[in-house]
């Protein structure tokens, strides 16, 4: 009986063992489901999508996982500034690189969110690495922002009104401290971190690489958002002195994190992929603080390839965001939070690859004048491009009516467009 | 799974998860394009940091109205309520800094006090000349300009009661100067320490007529209709006006901050006749709505001429100057004395090389405007002078004797050119009082006169046509 339990439990460990395997393999965008919420009220659904009916949706709740669903329930209106939030972030990442070979398109997918900008998640390259940056900023900047327009019922605006950032270090937030006897309602950053910090990272629980690239990544995204955050104020009094002043902490158009976010993708930095040389104290730690990762822990040691240390038990809560990650050039600096990281190289965007998802050039419109990456030159990968001559209906000649009209006529002209073959 | 997920369901303390976190601003414009929702969210916010200052002003000077009002109490509880409920009110809105609003009261009284004693005849220039002084080294000695820019509406409305008072006394107007305790009240009477008008010490001490009430419905109404006024007022200046006009067009922008700024000053301007007319101070009104009126926001936002501007935009403020600077230093001759006159005004707002070049500009462009008008005016034998013509029940211009009035279609016209040519002067001119903060907490506009030197200094070519037009004319 005892050799048929301990047989049994073998094979259960067995088991385990090999899931937990398989697992790491298959899902490694497993934290990245939840994006098919911005798809969600789309095409499959013909009756709109009101905010109400938001968390009703069974189809939402597919893309969720069960903290997620927690949260969500635990936060009413929630679900609806997390949708906004990833639709905007498909907008902003179409918007940022609509000129680049890889323009990140998007598909709709709703069952399995992480394929929502194709496969190409799948590896661990700067197009992901910026996907995941750019969700995770949206879904900030759409909290912090849904509090403050008081949307969401478990927050408010920020009254604190303390703008430090969080992470500033205490000198230099002792300076910067300023009294502000009446603050007023910001936009609430701190909940908004928070909130997209749980959400958003909670798939991300594994020891590999990956995993920790999509967590630096994603809270790089959330930094960025943090940092843009600004402070207005306007002066009223007598002959422009200050008696009554009106100050609110405000985020900035998401344009402006979408620019900062890009200019940080092009500076990427690569983190070691491969290194056989393992940081055994490193390791060491990984295993004693974190007991509840131990069956992993072996599996992905020999993946493991960058160091990842804790502090101490005491705060263990923290340890999935102390890691430190080595650039794949050990001349160049170790990545800051804010910067973007990834370890595989990516993939060409000029051929069509079902593999990963991308769908190539071919067709797409550049401009032959150009000789930035929106050139044809470079879009369409050296094969050519078809010139054409289109008839195009514009509205011209605006004039400005007053009061507050536009009235513009209409003008056909020819254009001609240029197409990659 | 789930237990996995409590676990990490806590409170991440991220005020101190990392101190290694290289955090730096970047330096990004702020982006000024607003939508709706936006917009109605800064007016929510507006309203909720205004609220609650404003109530508490008007809390105190009902307050003070009360005290004010009761006959049984004696003098002297009056006038040190009145200080003791000042004090208080410039504390709720200057917190720290405040104690430069009685260190300028209780120095002025000294010098005046000192002036009385040697029985110096030029009390009022003197005055004056002290007051510039003691403003312009408190604004060097506080090396926190946040700090004097909060004050610098306090100051002035000092500087002008002490120098009202220094002018009355050398006048015989006051016999001598009153007690220290009065004075106090006076300097630091809660219905216009912090948001102005001004107000003579004769209507102070005014004591109330019988038929004055201790609440009526009319100072009610009154009192909301001003507090609403100004909320829309700060409405329009902070949140609406950014969304109304968008930076499409670059003259629209100029007018834009222009009336923004100008929405700000109506705001403070309609909120001071509120607390004013809840203390009961000044209760001669001058109009039958408002009650006593510190502003007239549409001969300002419609002119006719600067000049009207000049007098509507702060009502207390110029009586004040009328009768005490410019009276005094006519005797130069007029134009000298515009401009010192300006000069003076801007000096005791302190040292802001924006605010003075504003006024120096407007008293010039002002000037330059009223003696065309007025040559044209007279060339033309028409209603187009800088200020209105009286016109009786027939149609005839009673003050000037035109011929032509406003009934002619082409005098209409040339007085509508003037007054459009107007609101593109006050478009230029207000444009650089634009009182946004930046993040650091300063003013932003350290290159002084960038912003009329992006626009070519249009403004003073056209005063400067206007003034060429004008010798020509003469001749």
């Amino acid at each position: 009986m005892d050799m048929l339990k301990l047989l049994y439990l073998c094979i259960m460990v067995l088991y385990v063992h090999a899931d937990a395997e398989k697992q790491s393999k298959q899902n490694r965008g497993r934290g990245s489901i939840w994006w098919g919420i911005a798809k969600a009220g789309e095409p499959n659904n013909i009756s709109p999508v009101t905010p109400t009916h938001i968390y009703m949706d069974p189809a939402i709740h597919a893309t969720l996982r069960r903290k997620q669903r927690r949260l969500a329930r635990e936060n009413p209106g929630v679900l609806a500034a997390i949708a906004k939030g990833a639709n905007m972030a498909i907008s902003e990442c179409q918007h940022q690189f609509r000129n680049r070979r890889w323009n990140c398109t998007t598909r709709n997918f709703l069952q399995r969110g992480k394929n929502l900008f194709g496969k190409i998640v799948d590896r661990g390259c700067r197009e992901t690495a910026f996907i995941y940056a750019m969700t995770s900023a949206a879904v900030t900047h759409s909290i912090a922002r849904a509090c403050s327009e008081g949307s969401i019922e478990s927050c408010t605006c920020d009254w604190s009104h303390q703008n430090e950032p969080p992470q500033a270090s205490k000198s230099e937030s002792v300076s910067d401290v300023r009294q502000w006897e009446w603050g007023g309602c910001s936009d609430n950053i701190v909940f908004g971190y928070k909130l997209a910090r749980e959400f958003v990272d909670t798939g991300e629980r594994g020891r590999s690489l990956r995993e920790k690239m999509n967590l630096h990544n994603n809270e790089a995204g959330r930094v960025h958002v943090q940092a843009e955050m600004r402070e207005e104020c306007k002066c009223h009094g007598m002959s422009g002195s200050c008696s009554v002043k009106t100050c609110w902490m405000r985020l900035p158009n998401f344009r402006v994190i979408g620019d900062s976010l890009k200019d940080r993708f092009d500076a990427a930095t690569k983190i070691q992929a491969n290194n056989n040389v393992r940081n055994n104290n490193n390791e060491n730690q990984i295993m004693r603080n974190n007991r509840r990762g131990n069956k992993n822990a072996n599996s992905n040691s020999a993946r493991e390839t960058n160091s990842v240390h804790g502090r101490g038990h005491n705060q263990r809560k923290q340890n999935r965001y102390r890691f430190s990650l080595k650039p794949f050039n050990a001349d160049h600096k170790p990545p800051t939070t804010k910067d973007l990281v990834y370890f595989e190289q990516s993939p060409g965007f000029c051929e069509k690859n079902l593999r990963l998802g991308i769908l190539g050039t071919h067709g797409r419109q550049c401009n032959d004048t150009s000789i930035g990456v929106d050139g044809c030159d470079i879009l369409c990968c050296g094969r050519g491009y078809r010139t054409q001559e289109v008839t195009v209906i514009e509205r011209c000649a605006c004039t400005f009516h007053w009061c507050c009209e536009v009235k513009c006529k209409k003008c056909i002209t020819k254009k001609t467009i240029h197409t990659c073959l | 799974m789930s237990n996995k997920d409590l676990l990490y369901y806590e409170d991440y303390d991220i005020d101190n998860y990392d101190d290694s976190f290289e955090y730096s601003y970047d330096d990004h414009e702020l982006t000024s394009s607003y939508d709706l929702s936006d917009t109605f969210n800064c007016g929510k916010t507006v309203l909720k940091q205004i609220s609650q200052q404003i109530f508490y002003l008007i809390l105190i000077n009902f307050i003070y109205r009360l005290i004010r009002q009761t006959a049984l109490l004696p003098e002297f509880l009056k006038h040190l309520s009145s200080s003791l409920l000042g004090f208080l009110s410039t504390f709720i809105f200057f917190t720290n800094g405040n104690y430069y609003v009685i260190l300028l009261a209780f120095i002025s009284y000294g010098f005046l006090k000192l002036l009385q004693f040697y029985n110096v005849r030029r009390k009022g220039i003197l005055s004056i000349a002290f007051q510039i002084i003691t403003i312009f080294s408190c604004e060097i000695i506080e090396r926190d300009t946040t700090i004097w820019q909060n004050l610098r509406g306090s100051a002035l409305i000092i500087s002008m009661k002490t120098i009202s008072l220094a002018f009355d006394i050398g006048s015989n107007k006051l016999n001598k100067l009153p007690a220290i305790y009065v004075y106090a009240g006076y300097m630091l009477c809660p219905a216009n320490v912090v948001l102005g008008p001004f107000v003579s010490y004769t209507s102070y001490c005014q004591t109330s007529p019988k038929t004055f009430k201790l609440v009526s419905l009319k100072v009610f109404f009154q009192a909301f209709l001003n507090s609403l006024m100004s909320i829309v007022f700060i409405f329009l200046s902070t949140c609406f006006l950014n969304y109304l006009l968008s930076d499409d067009v670059s003259f629209f922008v100029t007018y834009r901050d222009a009336l923004i700024f100008r929405c700000s000053h109506y705001f403070v301007s309609f909120m001071s006749v509120a607390c004013l007319i809840i203390s009961g101070i000044d209760y001669r009104s001058s109009s039958e709505v408002f009650g006593y009126q510190v502003t007239r926001p549409l001969d300002i936002e419609l002119p006719r001429s600067l000049v009207p501007v000049v007098i509507s935009w702060n009502i207390p403020i110029h009586l004040w100057i009328k009768s005490y600077i410019f009276e005094n230093l006519k005797r130069y001759g007029k134009f000298k004395a515009i401009i010192l006159t300006y000069l003076i005004s801007s000096s005791l707002h302190g040292l802001n090389v924006q605010l003075a070049a504003v006024l120096l500009s407007i008293g010039i462009f002002s000037y330059v405007e009223f003696r065309l008008r007025n040559l044209l005016a007279e060339i033309l034998d028409a209603c187009i002078a800088a200020n209105k013509c009286l016109i009786d029940s027939k149609g005839c211009c009673i003050t000037k004797g035109h011929e032509f009035t406003t009934k002619l279609h082409w005098v209409k016209l040339i007085n509508f050119i003037f007054g459009v040519f107007t609101i593109v002067l006050l478009a230029y001119l207000g444009v650089l009082l634009d009182t946004s903060i930046d993040g650091n907490n300063e003013f932003s506009l350290h290159t002084n006169l960038k912003k009329w030197y992006d626009l070519n200094f249009f403004g003073h070519i056209i005063v400067l046509i206007w003034y060429i037009m004008y010798l020509i004319s003469k001749n």
